[in-house]
């Protein structure tokens, strides 16, 4: 969808630039905002450095709205990998970021649930889009986005298939979401005694999605609620969760994983503007 | 005079810029419990010279390190350091001379145990002092590869489920932690303890030990509870007494009771001071070791006193001067911490823009008022069993709401340890509560970082997009 | 045997009886652990339940929501319990009675008192039980039990009705204990795991009605002949964390690989019953023994291994029962007994050479395969019988 749909607020003259970065465990991304609209954005997988990545994905969403990265007035940072761009002028929690980006794409949304590769974060968002609490999984990849990519390996399918698969299970099998490597054990001898497929990942989906619900549950959902983060681009994972919570996410037309990345964008014009 | 200095740094460390000597030398001596004093021109020339070398890793310039402070706004706050880094060779000094090392739990008291002549020390500070064995000379860095196959040990020996107390135990079987007596208060905020404890009689080295039992469910009013807990502190007594060779008189007791309550006492001016001024009167941290100071005394229930006593003096100049803390924001997001074995990096709270206004496992003692006329063990009994933290958790939360009223805070933070059983089972139902009651934001940050000299980033970040909340 | 049946039937039936009783104006204590007196809550005239089910990863997920995930999986699923509202028991408790002895059951009472507004009362147990101002202590606590329950059910312990239940449960557990010895015979008459379940009967139903179903059952156990050959598997001794009913995984794995249980300290087995002896019909006699029987392993110790009453107990178990091999269970973030794992593993090597395995484990199915392997692997050093 054309990013120049969304509007900010109009200023008469003078185009100034503002970036946010993304830099998260498994991709990083880049955001680039005019004072009126999205210019440009950018997303590419991890490798090694957090710091090249990260200038990378910036240097992309320059290339694509054709910038210099001196023609930028601010740059705000986020994800784990904020610490090391020092081309920022000042980072900010992906969660900040996710209920900025997420309130700017749809201000009726009050909660936020974030799925990256290496966490799950429950956010309400307040009426002015700022955060009023939020709750994150314990410590480990279970239940996270790298949860998904460890088990599409075992399946030997890309990651982005899990999705339409888990929708086409008939049947879900059980399976436990306590351990990344357990469950990589448990998939194997489910494969091996011949269970379907789509009904395993369906039941991956479900055990995911109930340890989502667990982290939700300790803030409080409230409509709208939104899903962002690499994860909330699987339709299986939001059919599974708005099964589990009753209710519908609201749409966010834009792609959720760019979402703390624009966040941080926003971030970075509102540091300019009021300094 | 007010002191308001940056550390120097060099060659990756901080050190105290010189002109804070001249000053320095003329604060008092500091007297130890064996008798003897130290003069401020040998603590000054230890923190200068001897100190960096040794200890590397507390000078540390990395800004990650949890023990990074950038600047000195408190002359006394140099003798805390003093007697942090002091610690080991005073306590061998000590048990050179009889006094038994006793391990004991973080969230209690030490009267009994200071007055029966032995030194208490909860597991945090026996495993900062084995650390101290272990890595003289090292960075942060190497400390920390050591502390964390230390630590491992620790666990695969009795269980990797176990928080971070398990390090002490492991040094303890190792033979590197000298305790005489592993004799801890039960239950007190924690229930791992004691299971250490329990499961230390088949360490390949042998401890005596001896559990004082502080009921669980209890009511400070019912008399049988002070009863049991009294018969419990006679026999910790005794069983002291068995290693020092010598009774405790009730004449004594009440002597170690006053001059305790003369560091709480301290302690809980210094808190109010730091609640009615506008914006605290120095950094996060100062706060931090004042209530610890008051809470453990550090081995040394007279040195601490006197410490405390000038870091009250010194803070309270800087009030009336209207000087706030070097490092705060201009108007600094007021944070209160509750649950235990949590520590936030002081360092990145001011740095974020928040500040610290109170430790909850550390208000035990400013809010700690032994009475100092009669039965001293009746009256430690009452005093400790009246202690918040240990209430049923909906009247602890409830005092805590009192005290968040008390002293503004605007955010909680309530946090503990991976493994802990006993505080994480209630932290969602105490946040839910602060929540409802004092109506500021509150979430639950579970550590597991504490023992390591480097904070990690899931720590940081969990707290850096809590105070961003507030901006 | 056909008894076995008529007890789970009845089982069955517990859930409508409760609903009835309750509407007629009975009060059901749902309690848990093994300090809370049953004697004392059937003397008031109300009705005893002991609470807590296993073995559902689902529910385990729903409790974490209140308590937490660093919590032992039975406590997790006992929180999911009184969260879902669907257990028939926990439904129907009128008052909750906890024990301090675990201190996260003890947490457990407070969650649920805020989250699903019950009605709690926690009986303090003295963590030094071995020592006589202990003795002093806890019968004081046993007192005030009695007054809070008396507060919250409007009802009062007649010193005849006391009498009269401290004889009825002497009767059911000497029952129970006689059960016990048949299955571990070599011709067995019942097997462990049908004793285990009879024994689980006894915290639901009606305990007039179960000490008949016993004596029945007794009478069922010593007409029985030798049909079938001798049961010579592996002697297994099973111990360690709670097992609660419906927490069929290890028990099911233990049996699928060859293995075979004649000997428990669980406290939702032999412990339930064992060494457990009123002397004096009174509040404080009840107090007495309920110390003196075999300590809850969440009760810390400090005594050499040689005197704790525990490990004795263990000795005891291991000889009498003939155990060839040990199987210690230890449910995750059971710190109160996985602490222990390492001492009891070498206590019972150096002390009898005995063959130990510890299982660490939940209750999700993930680890199945894992521990098949290991259990496998435990019954091919066992010495072979037959």
């Amino acid at each position: 969808m054309a990013a120049s749909s969304f509007s900010l607020s109009q200023r008469p003259e003078g185009q100034s630039y503002f970036a946010g970065v993304d830099i998260g465990s498994l991709t990083a991304k880049a955001v680039i905002l005019n004072e009126d609209e999205i210019v440009a954005h950018s997303l590419i997988p991890v490798t090694v450095s957090p710091e090249k990545i990260g200038r990378a994905a910036l240097e992309e969403a320059l290339k694509a709205a054709q910038l210099k990265l001196e023609e930028l007035k601010y740059i705000v940072a986020t994800g784990y990998g904020r610490i090391s761009a020092p081309y920022a002028h000042s980072t900010t929690s992906e969660i900040t970021c996710h209920a900025r980006g997420a309130y700017f794409l749809n201000p009726k949304v009050r909660t936020v649930v974030d799925m990256g590769g290496q966490d799950c974060k429950a956010i309400r968002v307040g009426e002015r889009g700022q955060v009023v609490d939020f709750a994150m999984n314990d410590k480990c990849a279970a239940g996270t986005g790298r949860f998904l990519e460890v088990l599409a390996k075992v399946f030997d399918v890309p990651l982005d298939e899990l999705g339409p698969l888990c929708l086409k299970a008939e049947a879900r099998v059980p399976i436990s979401s306590t351990c990344t490597v357990f469950a990589e054990s448990e998939v194997i001898s489910l494969m091996a005694q011949g269970e379907k497929l789509e009904n395993i990942i369906s039941g991956i989906h479900l055990s995911i999605a109930r340890r989502v619900v667990g982290i939700l549950s300790k803030i409080g959902v409230e409509k709208e609620l939104i899903f962002t983060g690499g994860v909330g681009k699987n339709l299986g994972m939001r059919k599974t969760l708005e099964e589990l919570l009753e209710m519908e996410m609201a749409d966010l037309n834009w792609d959720p994983q760019l979402v703390g990345a624009l966040g941080a964008a926003l971030i970075a014009k509102g540091k300019a503007t009021r300094p | 005079m007010i002191i308001n200095h940056k550390m120097e740094v060099k060659d990756g460390l901080l050190l105290y810029p010189e002109e804070l000597k001249e000053p320095f030398l003329k604060t008092p001596d500091l007297p130890l419990r064996d008798g003897t004093r130290v003069s401020p021109a040998e603590i000054w020339h230890f923190m200068t010279e001897e100190g960096p070398k040794k200890f590397p890793f507390e000078f540390s310039s990395n800004p990650n390190v949890r023990s990074y402070k950038p600047n000195v706004e408190l002359l006394s706050g140099i003798k805390y350091s003093y007697l942090l880094l002091t610690r080991r060779s005073r306590v061998e000094a000590l048990r050179r001379r009889g006094a038994p090392l006793v391990y004991v739990q973080g969230g209690q008291t030490t009267d009994p145990y200071y007055a029966a002549g032995a030194i208490p020390m909860r597991p945090g500070n026996l495993t900062g002092m084995a650390d101290y064995y272990e890595s003289v000379g090292q960075n942060s860095q190497e400390r920390d590869l050591k502390k964390m196959a230390s630590q491992e040990e620790g666990n695969r020996a009795i269980s990797m489920e176990s928080c971070h107390q398990v390090h002490a135990f492991s040094y303890m079987r190792r033979g590197i932690l000298p305790v005489d007596l592993l004799a801890p208060c039960t239950n007190l905020r924690c229930s791992d303890n004691t299971y250490l404890v329990d499961s230390h009689r088949g360490s390949p080295r042998q401890t005596p030990s001896f559990l004082l039992d502080y009921p669980v469910n209890h009511e400070p009013h019912k008399p049988w509870v002070v009863q049991y807990m009294v018969q419990g502190l006679h026999r910790l007594v005794k069983q002291i007494g068995q290693l020092t060779g010598r009774e405790t008189s009730d004449e004594e007791f009440r002597e170690m009771i006053k001059l305790l309550n003369r560091g709480r006492k301290l302690a809980r001016d210094f808190l109010e001071l730091w609640w009615s001024a506008p914006v605290p009167p120095a950094s996060s941290f100062y706060l931090a070791w004042v209530l610890d100071l008051a809470h453990d005394c550090n081995a040394d229930p007279l040195a601490a006193a006197q410490v405390l006593e000038e870091m009250y003096a010194e803070a309270k100049e800087r009030m009336d001067n209207s000087v706030k803390g070097m490092a705060l924001a201009p108007q600094p997001v007021r944070i209160f911490t509750c649950g235990s074995c949590f520590r936030p990096s002081c360092y990145l709270l001011d740095k974020l823009g928040g500040v610290l206004v109170a430790m909850e496992d550390r208000l035990i003692s400013p809010f700690v008022n032994v009475a100092e006329e009669g039965n001293p063990y009746e009256n430690y009994a009452k005093a400790i069993l009246a202690i918040p933290l240990e209430l049923p958790t909906e009247e602890r939360a409830l005092w805590v709401v009192d005290q968040v009223r008390k002293s503004r805070a605007q955010g909680l933070l309530f946090g503990y340890h991976w493994g802990c059983n006993f505080q994480s089972a209630i932290a969602r139902m105490f946040h839910d509560i602060i929540k409802k009651e004092a109506g500021i934001p509150a979430i639950v940050l579970e550590q597991d970082d504490l023992g390591r000299t480097e904070t990690l980033q899931q720590t940081r970040n969990r707290l850096e997009a809590f105070l961003e909340m507030f901006s | 045997m056909k008894i076995v049946e008529r007890i789970r039937e009845a089982l069955r039936e517990r859930p409508e009886e409760l609903s009835q009783a309750r509407q007629e104006g009975a009060q059901v204590v749902g309690y848990f652990g093994t300090y809370i007196p049953e004697e004392i809550i059937d003397a008031m005239g109300l009705i005893p339940i002991r609470l807590g089910r296993g073995g559902d990863e689902a529910l385990v997920e729903l409790g974490a929501r209140y308590i937490s995930d660093k919590n032992c999986v039975f406590v997790r699923h006992s929180v999911g319990l009184f969260a879902e509202g669907k257990d028939p028991f926990v439904a129907n408790s009128d008052i909750v009675a906890v024990p301090s002895a675990c201190l996260q059951i003890f947490r457990l009472s407070e969650v649920v008192r805020y989250y699903c507004q019950r009605k709690t009362v926690a009986l303090s147990v003295p963590r030094n039980y071995y020592l006589p101002e202990a003795r002093v202590y806890f019968r004081e606590e046993m007192k005030e039990f009695v007054r809070q329950m008396e507060r919250l059910s409007g009802k009062s312990l007649v010193e005849e009705r006391l009498r009269q239940s401290i004889k009825l449960y002497a009767d059911i557990r000497r029952s129970l204990e006689e059960v016990y010895h048949y299955q571990a015979l070599e011709y067995p008459p019942i097997s462990w795991r049908e004793v285990f379940e009879v024994t689980h009967a006894g915290f639901y139903l009606d305990r007039r009605q179960y000490l008949s179903y016993l004596h029945e059952l007794l009478a069922e156990v010593r007409a029985k002949g030798r049909e079938e050959p001798p049961d010579l598997r592996p002697r297994l001794l099973l111990f360690g964390s709670h097992i609660a009913p419906g927490d069929t995984k290890i028990i099911g794995l233990i049996e699928e690989c060859g293995g075979r249980i004649v000997a428990d300290d669980l406290s939702t087995g032999l412990r339930f019953h064992r060494a457990l002896e009123v002397k004096e019909p009174s509040i404080p006699g009840i107090a007495d023994a309920y110390l003196e029987r075999i300590p809850c392993a969440a009760l810390p110790c400090t005594q050499s291994l040689e005197s704790d009453r525990r490990f004795a107990n263990l000795m005891t178990l291991i000889q009498d029962f003939q155990v060839e091999g040990a199987i210690y269970h230890t449910l995750r973030f059971c710190d109160s007994h996985s602490f222990k794992a390492n001492i009891t593993k070498r206590f019972l090597q150096e002390k009898l050479q005995m063959p130990f395995l510890e299982l660490h484990t939940e209750y999700s199915p993930s680890d199945i395969e894992a521990i098949r392997t290991r259990l496998e692997s435990f019954m091919d050093i066992l010495p072979g019988r037959g």
